[in-house]
C-alpha cells in the first residue's frame, strides 16, 4: 500500500494530511481542480466541484493529468466511478463557445450540435440568444453574456468565453515599489487573477489584498473602478493608491455620500451604489460613465443583490473580486463565481502566519457564569429574546475589565453588538464608544488617536466589523455578534492580523455566557477560523483573573 | 447401426463420461442401454447437449444433418466437404471425436446422428434453404452473374442465412417481364421460392453457389482470442480492495437504515420505490447500485422480508455479519452474488407491459443465472494475472463462439451488465479479474484470505482537529470505528472517515451509557494528535447538562406536604405491599394503580384523597355497571353488484367457443391424459396432429389450462413445433396457438 498524503473519498472530497510526505507537492498538483474546503491542523479538505473542474480546463489542464494527479498522490484507490466523472464532467466543458464573430458581434457556437440543439430549447436560456446563424452557431444579445454564462453553468454545459475583455479607457499605473516589495503570494495572486480574466482573490486579513487590488491595476493600466463597504475603507484604498502606485490624488475620484467625483480611478461605496432615488438605482449609471478597464470589488462576500443584477452586464470587462472569508450567510457564493469569476486564489490563513506576513494570533474564549438571577431572567425569555440576555450579561463587565488589565498598554478593540452593552462598557473601561451613528470625522479623529497611541482601548459596534484600518490593535475582545455569523468572527480576527512592529503575537478574546445560547452560536462562529487552523483556547473567566 | 446397438459397443469409462458431460441422462439413473439410447435420442436432451456445443461443434452438428445423416450414415469426406480451406482435418477430427463422446455422433466413418437433431438445428441448417429439384440442369453461376446489383444484394442477404424474407411482392407471381422489384424479377427467374404471401425462400442450390468454398459458412474452429491490456496485478488489487470497501459501506448502510426504518414490502414481493429512492439519497449512488446492493444482501440472507409486518428488515444472519472482520464480510457478499440465481441488473428495465422491473421481486428469478455469471468470470480469469480485457466487445465474440445457441443481444447486454456487477462487488477491477475474485471463483473459502492481503491494513489513530472533525486515515478497527460512529456524525466516508463531533453526537454517546471519562479517554488513547481543547470542553460541557431531568414509570403518586406522614407511611406495612418508594421529601410512587393504593392506605387508617390531571380532587368509587351498546338492524344488501363488462364478456366469449367445440361431430378422440401407457397415447395424439397438420383436417382440441380450467377448441392446424400447435380458427381465420402440454384429447371433426 503507498503511502501516499491524498485520500480520495467517494462524496468527492480530498484530504491532505499536511505533515505527510510530499504534501505540499500533492497540493501543488491538485490546486488547479479542487478547491480548498477547511485548512485545520492536521488534516486539509479539498472538494471537487464541476466548477473547478471546468476552470482547471479552462485553464489548459485535462481530464488526464487531474486523474494522474489523484491517482499518483492517493494513498487507497481512487473511486472509480469519481474518475468516470471526472473525465465526463470535464469533458462537457468547451462543447460551447462564446466567441466575437467580425459580422455578427457576440455569437455563441458549438462543436457537438445536439448540445446546441439542447440549449436552443431550454426556456430560460432562448430568450438571451438571437436568431441563428448557421447550424452550429447562434447570435448572442450583448447585454446577456453573463447570465447566458451563468445558465449554462446551471444546465452543466459550461462555455469557453473567447470573446476577451475590453481594453478600457488606458490610463497609466505602476507600482512604486520602493522600500517595499510586492509578496510572493500577492504576485501570484494578481497573476492568478490576471491570467485567468476575472475572478476572486481570497487572502486573509491583513494579508495586503489592496496591494493584490493595486498590481491587478498596474497590469491593466487602464481606468478602473474600485467598489468598497463604506467611505473609510474607500479613503484607506485611497491613500494605499497614492502611497504604493504612480497615482496622484487628482487621479483618483471619491465617489460617495458626500462627494460624487468620477476621475479615471473611481472609489465608490456599494451603499451609495444601491441608494434608491424614487424608487430607481440612480447611480448604477456610474458603471457605464466612463470606459472602465478593470471593476475591483473589495469585500466582495458584502456585494449587494443590486450590485450583483448590474454586473450581470459587465461581463466584457475585467473583475477582481477581493475577500478573506467567502462564507456569505445567505449562501451565493455560487452567484458571486459565476458573476464575477471564479476563485482564482486561495491560500490557508496559517500559510501566510507561517511565513510572518500576517501576526500569530491566539484566540480564546472565555466562558463566565452568569449570576443565578440572569440564568433565571434567560431561561424564562421569549426565544427572540434570549441570545440578547445571555450575550449581554453584566457579568461580562468584569471579566473584560480584568482582559484590559492583563494587556496593559497594548492597543485593545472591544467589540459588541448591542448598543447598551456597549455603552456600559464605554463607562465601565472609561473609553470613547465608535457606533453607527458616529460622525464620520468624529470616528476618524478617534481613530487616528488610536493609532498613534494617544487612546489604548476602543469600544465599537458592528462598524467596524470591515476595512477600517487599525495597524496596531493587538487585542480585540469581543463581548457580542451578530449570532453565529462565521464571517463577523473571521473579519473581526482580521482587525488584529496585520503584522506588528515587534512582531508580538494579536489576542483575540471571545466573552461568552457558559451553557446558554452565547456558547452554541460561539461554537458556530469559529468553525471558519477552526477550519482555517486557529484552535481557540477555553479559559474560564475565574482562572484568568488569577 | 442404431445408436442403442453403438452404445452397447462403447466401453464402460465411455458411458460414465456421457453421463458426465450430459448430466440430464443420469437423472433419474436409466435402467437399462435401452432407455439410455431413447433418452440420449430425445428431443430436450438433444436440445440441451447443443446448448452447450461451441460454434464449430454445431456447425460439424449442422453439416451431418445436412449430409442427411440423421437417416442414413454419412462419411467423414461428406462432412469435410461443407467446410472452408482453413478448417483443418485433425481440427474436424477432434470435434467428430468430440461429438461422439456426447452421443450426439455414432459409428465409425460413416456416422449417423439422432433425428432429433434435425429438430434442434431448425428448418434451417447452417442457413440454408430447401433444395429444389428444378435446378439439376440450371447453370446457378451464370444465372447468378445475369442479376443486377439489387438483385445480386439480395441473394447475398438471404444466402448468409436465414433464407428466408418477407416481403409484400410475394403476393403474386408475375411474368419477368411485368416484375417491378428485385423480388419479383428473382421470383420470376426461379432464384427465389415462394412459401406462402408475404415470405420468400432462397433455395440451397443458389445460397451455396454464393458461398463458394464455404458451404457451411465462415465459421472458426479455434475460439476468437479476447483484446487485452497489460495491467499489474498489484494496481488490480488494490483497485478490487477499493470497491469492496465501498460496498462493505454501503451495505453496511442499507442494514443500518433498514434496522432502524425498514423497507415496506410490496404485494408483488418487492420493497417500497419510496424506501428504495431514499436509499439512492442516503448512499449518494444510482438505482442500479441500490438494486444490485438489497439483491446481494438478501441473497446472502442478510435480510429478509418479515411478512407479519409486511416489511424488509435484516436477519440474524447480519449480526455475525457486522461481527466478522471485512474481508469475511466482502466473500459472504460475493459469494452470494456469484450463486444468486436472479439477475439485478433487469431491475430498471422496461417489462413486456412496458412497466419498470422493481428489484426483489419475481420478475428477476433466472435459475441459469449463476452458470452465465460463471461462464462471464471464467472467461475473464482465464487471461491470467497481470492481463485485463480490453473493452467487452472481443470477450462477447468469444462466449458468443463458445455457446452460440445461448447468443442474442439480451445474452451480450448481460455479459457487459455481469462485469458490471463484477466491477461493482471487487470481483473483477480495471478489466481483470485480481486474486481476490480468482479464489472466490476457485475455492470459496479461500476468498476471504485473498481479499485480506489486498485491503489496506486497518488503522488504530484517529486524527482529532480543533474544528471538531476526527478523521480516520484508513479503515478503522472494528471496536474503535462502532466507538466513533456512535460519538460523531460520519461526515465523509471513503478510504477515510470524517467524523463530526457535536453536541447531539456526543450526547448520542452519553445516552448510550459512555460517559465523560470514557469518552475522553478514546480521544487520549486514540488520537495520534493533541487532543484540542475544544472537544474536551464540548464533551464536559454535555455531560453536565446530561441526565439532568431523569423520568421513571410510576402507576401513581403519593404527595403531602408533611414528609413526616410519607416516612410514617413508608415504614407501615402498606408500604410493601404496594411497592411504594420515595423519590423525592414529598413524594413516594407506588406501580399500583391509584385505586388499590387508596383502598389500601384506607384499610390500614389513612384517609388520602385523590387528585385529577388538573390537581383538583376526584371521584374515584366505581360507577354501576354497563355492556357497550350495540348498533341495531343492520341493512342488507338484496343484490349482488353486477360484475364489470369486461368480464362478462370473456365469460360470453368462452361460452361460445365451447358451443361450438361441443356442435363439431367428432370422429375416434385420441387422449392424451397422463398415466398409464402416457407415452403411447401422447405419441398417438402427435402422430395425430401431425397428420392434421399435413392433410389440414379441422380438430377438435380439448385442454386443461394451467389453472386447472378446461376449454375445447375446434381449429385448422397449421404447425406443429416448439411445443406448441398452431392453428386458425375454420370460420374466423384467426390464428391461435395453444401449448402441447396442456392438451388432453384430440379428435378429428366429421361433418
Amino acid at each position: 500500500m503507498s503511502n501516499g498524503p491524498l485520500i480520495v473519498q467517494s462524496d468527492k472530497t480530498v484530504l491532505l494530511e499536511v505533515d505527510q510526505d510530499g504534501a505540499e507537492q500533492a497540493r501543488t498538483a491538485i490546486a488547479p481542480f479542487a478547491e480548498l474546503e477547511r485548512a485545520p491542523e492536521h488534516v486539509h479538505t479539498y472538494r471537487i466541484t464541476p466548477l473547478a473542474l471546468w476552470n482547471a480546463r479552462a485553464a489548459g489542464h485535462d481530464a488526464e493529468q487531474v486523474v494522474d494527479a489523484l491517482v499518483s498522490n492517493s494513498r487507497f484507490p481512487v473511486p472509480q466511478p469519481l474518475l468516470v466523472d471526472i473525465v465526463d464532467t470535464m469533458g462537457r466543458f468547451g462543447r460551447l463557445s462564446i466567441a466575437n464573430h467580425p459580422a455578427h458581434g457576440l455569437v455563441l457556437s458549438t462543436t457537438d450540435r445536439p448540445v446546441l440543439e439542447e440549449i436552443l430549447r431550454n426556456k430560460k436560456i432562448v430568450p438571451m440568444l438571437g436568431s441563428r446563424i448557421d447550424e452550429d452557431t447562434v447570435i448572442v444579445h450583448p447585454s446577456e453574456r453573463g447570465r447566458l454564462k451563468q445558465q449554462l453553468l446551471k444546465v452543466g454545459w459550461p462555455a469557453e468565453d473567447l470573446a476577451g475583455y475590453v481594453d478600457g479607457e488606458a490610463h497609466p499605473i505602476s507600482l512604486h515599489e520602493e522600500g517595499w516589495a510586492l509578496r510572493d503570494y500577492q504576485r501570484q495572486a494578481a497573476k492568478a487573477f490576471w491570467d485567468g480574466g476575472s475572478g476572486v482573490v481570497v487572502l486573509p486579513c491583513g494579508a495586503g489584498k489592496t496591494l493584490v487590488g493595486a498590481a491587478a491595476m498596474a497590469q491593466a493600466e487602464a481606468t478602473t473602478l474600485i467598489l468598497v463597504t463604506n467611505t473609510v475603507a474607500g479613503r484607506q484604498w485611497k491613500r494605499e493608491l497614492v502611497a504604493r502606485t504612480s497615482l496622484t490624488e487628482d487621479e483618483i475620484g471619491e465617489y460617495s455620500g458626500e462627494r460624487k467625483e468620477i476621475r479615471p480611478i473611481t472609489i465608490a461605496t456599494y451603499q451609495v451604489i444601491t441608494r434608491r432615488t424614487k424608487g430607481e438605482y440612480r447611480h448604477l449609471e456610474l458603471f457605464d460613465s466612463r470606459d472602465w478597464g478593470l471593476v475591483v470589488y473589495d469585500e466582495v462576500h458584502l456585494l449587494p443583490a443590486p450590485v450583483f443584477r448590474m454586473t450581470a452586464d459587465l461581463q466584457s470587462r475585467r473583475r477582481l473580486g477581493l475577500t478573506a472569508t467567502l462564507v456569505r450567510e445567505d449562501g451565493r457564493e455560487g452567484d458571486v463565481f459565476s458573476l464575477i469569476g471564479p476563485k482564482r486564489f486561495d491560500v490557508p490563513w496559517r500559510d501566510i502566519e507561517a511565513q510572518g506576513w500576517i501576526a500569530p494570533a491566539e484566540c480564546i474564549e472565555v466562558r463566565t457564569t452568569m449570576t443565578e438571577a440572569e440564568r433565571l431572567r434567560y431561561a424564562t425569555a421569549e426565544s427572540d429574546e434570549r441570545y440578547r440576555i445571555c450575550s449581554t450579561a453584566r457579568t461580562k463587565l468584569p471579566v473584560v475589565r480584568s482582559i484590559v488589565d492583563k494587556h496593559v498598554g497594548e492597543p485593545t478593540l472591544v467589540i459588541g453588538a448591542y448598543l447598551d452593552q456597549l455603552d456600559e462598557l464605554g463607562g465601565e473601561l472609561d473609553c470613547p464608544v465608535i457606533q453607527g451613528s458616529t460622525k464620520n470625522s468624529e470616528r476618524e479623529k478617534l481613530f487616528d488617536q488610536f493609532r498613534n497611541g494617544e487612546l489604548s482601548t476602543l469600544v465599537v459596534s458592528k462598524v467596524a466589523n470591515f476595512s477600517i484600518d487599525l495597524p496596531e490593535a493587538t487585542v480585540a475582545i469581543q463581548v457580542s455578534g451578530t449570532f453565529g455569523s462565521r464571517q463577523e468572527e473571521a473579519q473581526r480576527l482580521g482587525r488584529l492580523l496585520r503584522p506588528k512592529e515587534d512582531g508580538r503575537q494579536a489576542h483575540f478574546y471571545s466573552v461568552v455566557a457558559r451553557d446558554t445560547l452565547d456558547t452554541d452560536y460561539a461554537a458556530h462562529r469559529q468553525r471558519f477560523l477552526a477550519e482555517q487552523g486557529y484552535a481557540y483556547t477555553i479559559t474560564d473567566a475565574d482562572d484568568l483573573r488569577t | 447401426m442404431t445408436l442403442l446397438a453403438w452404445l452397447l459397443e462403447r466401453p464402460r469409462q465411455a458411458i460414465v463420461a456421457l453421463l458426465r458431460d450430459r448430466p440430464d441422462l443420469a437423472s433419474p439413473v436409466p435402467q437399462n442401454t435401452r432407455i439410455l439410447a431413447t433418452r440420449a435420442g430425445s428431443r430436450t436432451s438433444v436440445a440441451r447437449a447443443c446448448d452447450r456445443l461451441n460454434a464449430f461443434e454445431l456447425a460439424v452438428l449442422e453439416a451431418a444433418v445436412l449430409c442427411e445423416a440423421d437417416t442414413r450414415p454419412a462419411t467423414r469426406a461428406g462432412l469435410a466437404a461443407w467446410f472452408g480451406p482453413e478448417v483443418r482435418a485433425e481440427d474436424l477430427d477432434t470435434t467428430v471425436e468430440r461429438l461422439r463422446e456426447l452421443a450426439l455422433f455414432w459409428g465409425e466413418d460413416p456416422y449417423q446422428v439422432p433425428g432429433a437433431v434435425r429438430e434442434v438445428t431448425g428448418e434451417f441448417p447452417a442457413g440454408l434453404g430447401r433444395a429444389v429439384d428444378s435446378f439439376a440442369e440450371t447453370d446457378i453461376t451464370a444465372e447468378l452473374a445475369a442479376l443486377d446489383e439489387k438483385q445480386r444484394g439480395l441473394v447475398e442477404t438471404l444466402a448468409a442465412g436465414p433464407p428466408i424474407g418477407q416481403t409484400r411482392d410475394a403476393a403474386k407471381l408475375v411474368p419477368i417481364e411485368q416484375a417491378r422489384t428485385p423480388v419479383q424479377a428473382l421470383l420470376a427467374r426461379g432464384m427465389l421460392l415462394r412459401r406462402d404471401e408475404q415470405t420468400v425462400e432462397l433455395p440451397r442450390q443458389v445460397a451455396l453457389a454464393v458461398r463458394g468454398e464455404y458451404p457451411i459458412g465462415r465459421v472458426s474452429a479455434r475460439a476468437p482470442v479476447p483484446a487485452t491490456v497489460p495491467r499489474s496485478a498489484a494496481e488490480v488489487d488494490k483497485a478490487a480492495a477499493g470497491e469492496a470497501m465501498t460496498l462493505l459501506r454501503h451495505a453496511e448502510a442499507i442494514l443500518t437504515t433498514w434496522s432502524h426504518t425498514p423497507a415496506a414490502l410490496l404485494r408483488s414481493g418487492g420493497a417500497a420505490v419510496r424506501d428504495l429512492r431514499k436509499l439512492v439519497k442516503e448512499l449518494d449512488v444510482d438505482e442500479q447500485r441500490v438494486s444490485l446492493l438489497v439483491e446481494v444482501l438478501t441473497g446472502a440472507g442478510l435480510a429478509a422480508t418479515d411478512q407479519d409486518a409486511g416489511v424488509w428488515v435484516p436477519t440474524t444472519a447480519a449480526d455475525g455479519w457486522f461481527a466478522a472482520d471485512p474481508a469475511t464480510r466482502w466473500a459472504t457478499l460475493a459469494g452470494a452474488w456469484l450463486e444468486l440465481p436472479r439477475l439485478p441488473w433487469l431491475a430498471g428495465l422496461k417489462d413486456a407491459k412496458d412497466r419498470a422491473i422493481a428489484p426483489l421481486t419475481e420478475e428477476l428469478h433466472r435459475p441459469l443465472a449463476p452458470e452465465s455469471r460463471r461462464m462471464v468470470l471464467e472467461a475473464i480469469a482465464e487471461l491470467g494475472p497481470g492481463t485485463a480485457l480490453d473493452g467487452p466487445d472481443t470477450l462477447i465474440a468469444l462466449l458468443n463462439w463458445r455457446t452460440p445457441r445461448q447468443s442474442s443481444k439480451l445474452r451480450d447486454k448481460a455479459i457487459i451488465e455481469t462485469i458490471r456487477e463484477a466491477t461493482a462487488l471487487g470481483v473483477l477491477a480495471l478489466g481483470a479479474c485480481g486474486t481476490p475474485g480468482r479464489a472466490l471463483l476457485t475455492e470459496l473459502d479461500s476468498a476471504a484470505a485473498a481479499m485480506a492481503g489486498a485491503l489496506p491494513d486497518p488503522v488504530e489513530h484517529i486524527l482529532v482537529q480543533a474544528d471538531l472533525t476526527a478523521i480516520a486515515p484508513g479503515p478503522l478497527e472494528p471496536e474503535l470505528a462502532a466507538a466513533m460512529s456512535l460519538v460523531g456524525d460520519v461526515e465523509s466516508a471513503g478510504g477515510a472517515t470524517v467524523y463530526r463531533i457535536g453536541e447531539s453526537s456526543v450526547r448520542r454517546a452519553l445516552d448510550a451509557g459512555r460517559s465523560a471519562a470514557e469518552l475522553h479517554e478514546l480521544f487520549r488513547v486514540h488520537s495520534a494528535t493533541p487532543v484540542p481543547q475544544s472537544l474536551s470542553y464540548l464533551i464536559d460541557d454535555v455531560a453536565r447538562k446530561h441526565g439532568q431531568l431523569r423520568g421513571g414509570m410510576a402507576g401513581s403518586f403519593l404527595r403531602s406536604t408533611d414528609p413526616a406522614l410519607l416516612a410514617e407511611v413508608l415504614a407501615g406495612p402498606a408500604a410493601a405491599r404496594l411497592e411504594l418508594r420515595r423519590i423525592a421529601d414529598e413524594v413516594v410512587i407506588s406501580p399500583a394503580p391509584l385505586v388499590d393504593v387508596l383502598d389500601v392506605l384506607r384499610e390500614h387508617g389513612y384517609s388520602p384523597i385523590a387528585e385529577g390531571p388538573d390537581g383538583q380532587l376526584l371521584d374515584l368509587r366505581p360507577p354501576g355497571r354497563r355492556v357497550p351498546a350495540r348498533s341495531a338492524n343492520r341493512t342488507h344488501r338484496s343484490q349482488p353488484e353486477p360484475p364489470d363488462p369486461d368480464r362478462l364478456a370473456e365469460a360470453v366469449d368462452s361460452m361460445r367457443a365451447a358451443d361450438r367445440a361441443a356442435a363439431a361431430k367428432r370422429g375416434a378422440a385420441v387422449a392424451a391424459l397422463s398415466g398409464a401407457g402416457a407415452s403411447d397415447t401422447l405419441s398417438a395424439t402427435l402422430s395425430a396432429l401431425r397428420d392434421a397438420v399435413r392433410e389440414r383436417e379441422t380438430v377438435w382440441v380439448g385442454l386443461v389450462d394451467t389453472r386447472g380450467t378446461a376449454s375445447q377448441h375446434v381449429l385448422v392446424p397449421t404447425r406443429l413445433g416448439g411445443g406448441v400447435l398452431e392453428g386458425e380458427d375454420p370460420d374466423t381465420g384467426e390464428a391461435t396457438r395453444l401449448p402441447l402440454h396442456l392438451i388432453t384429447t384430440v379428435a378429428t371433426v366429421t361433418d
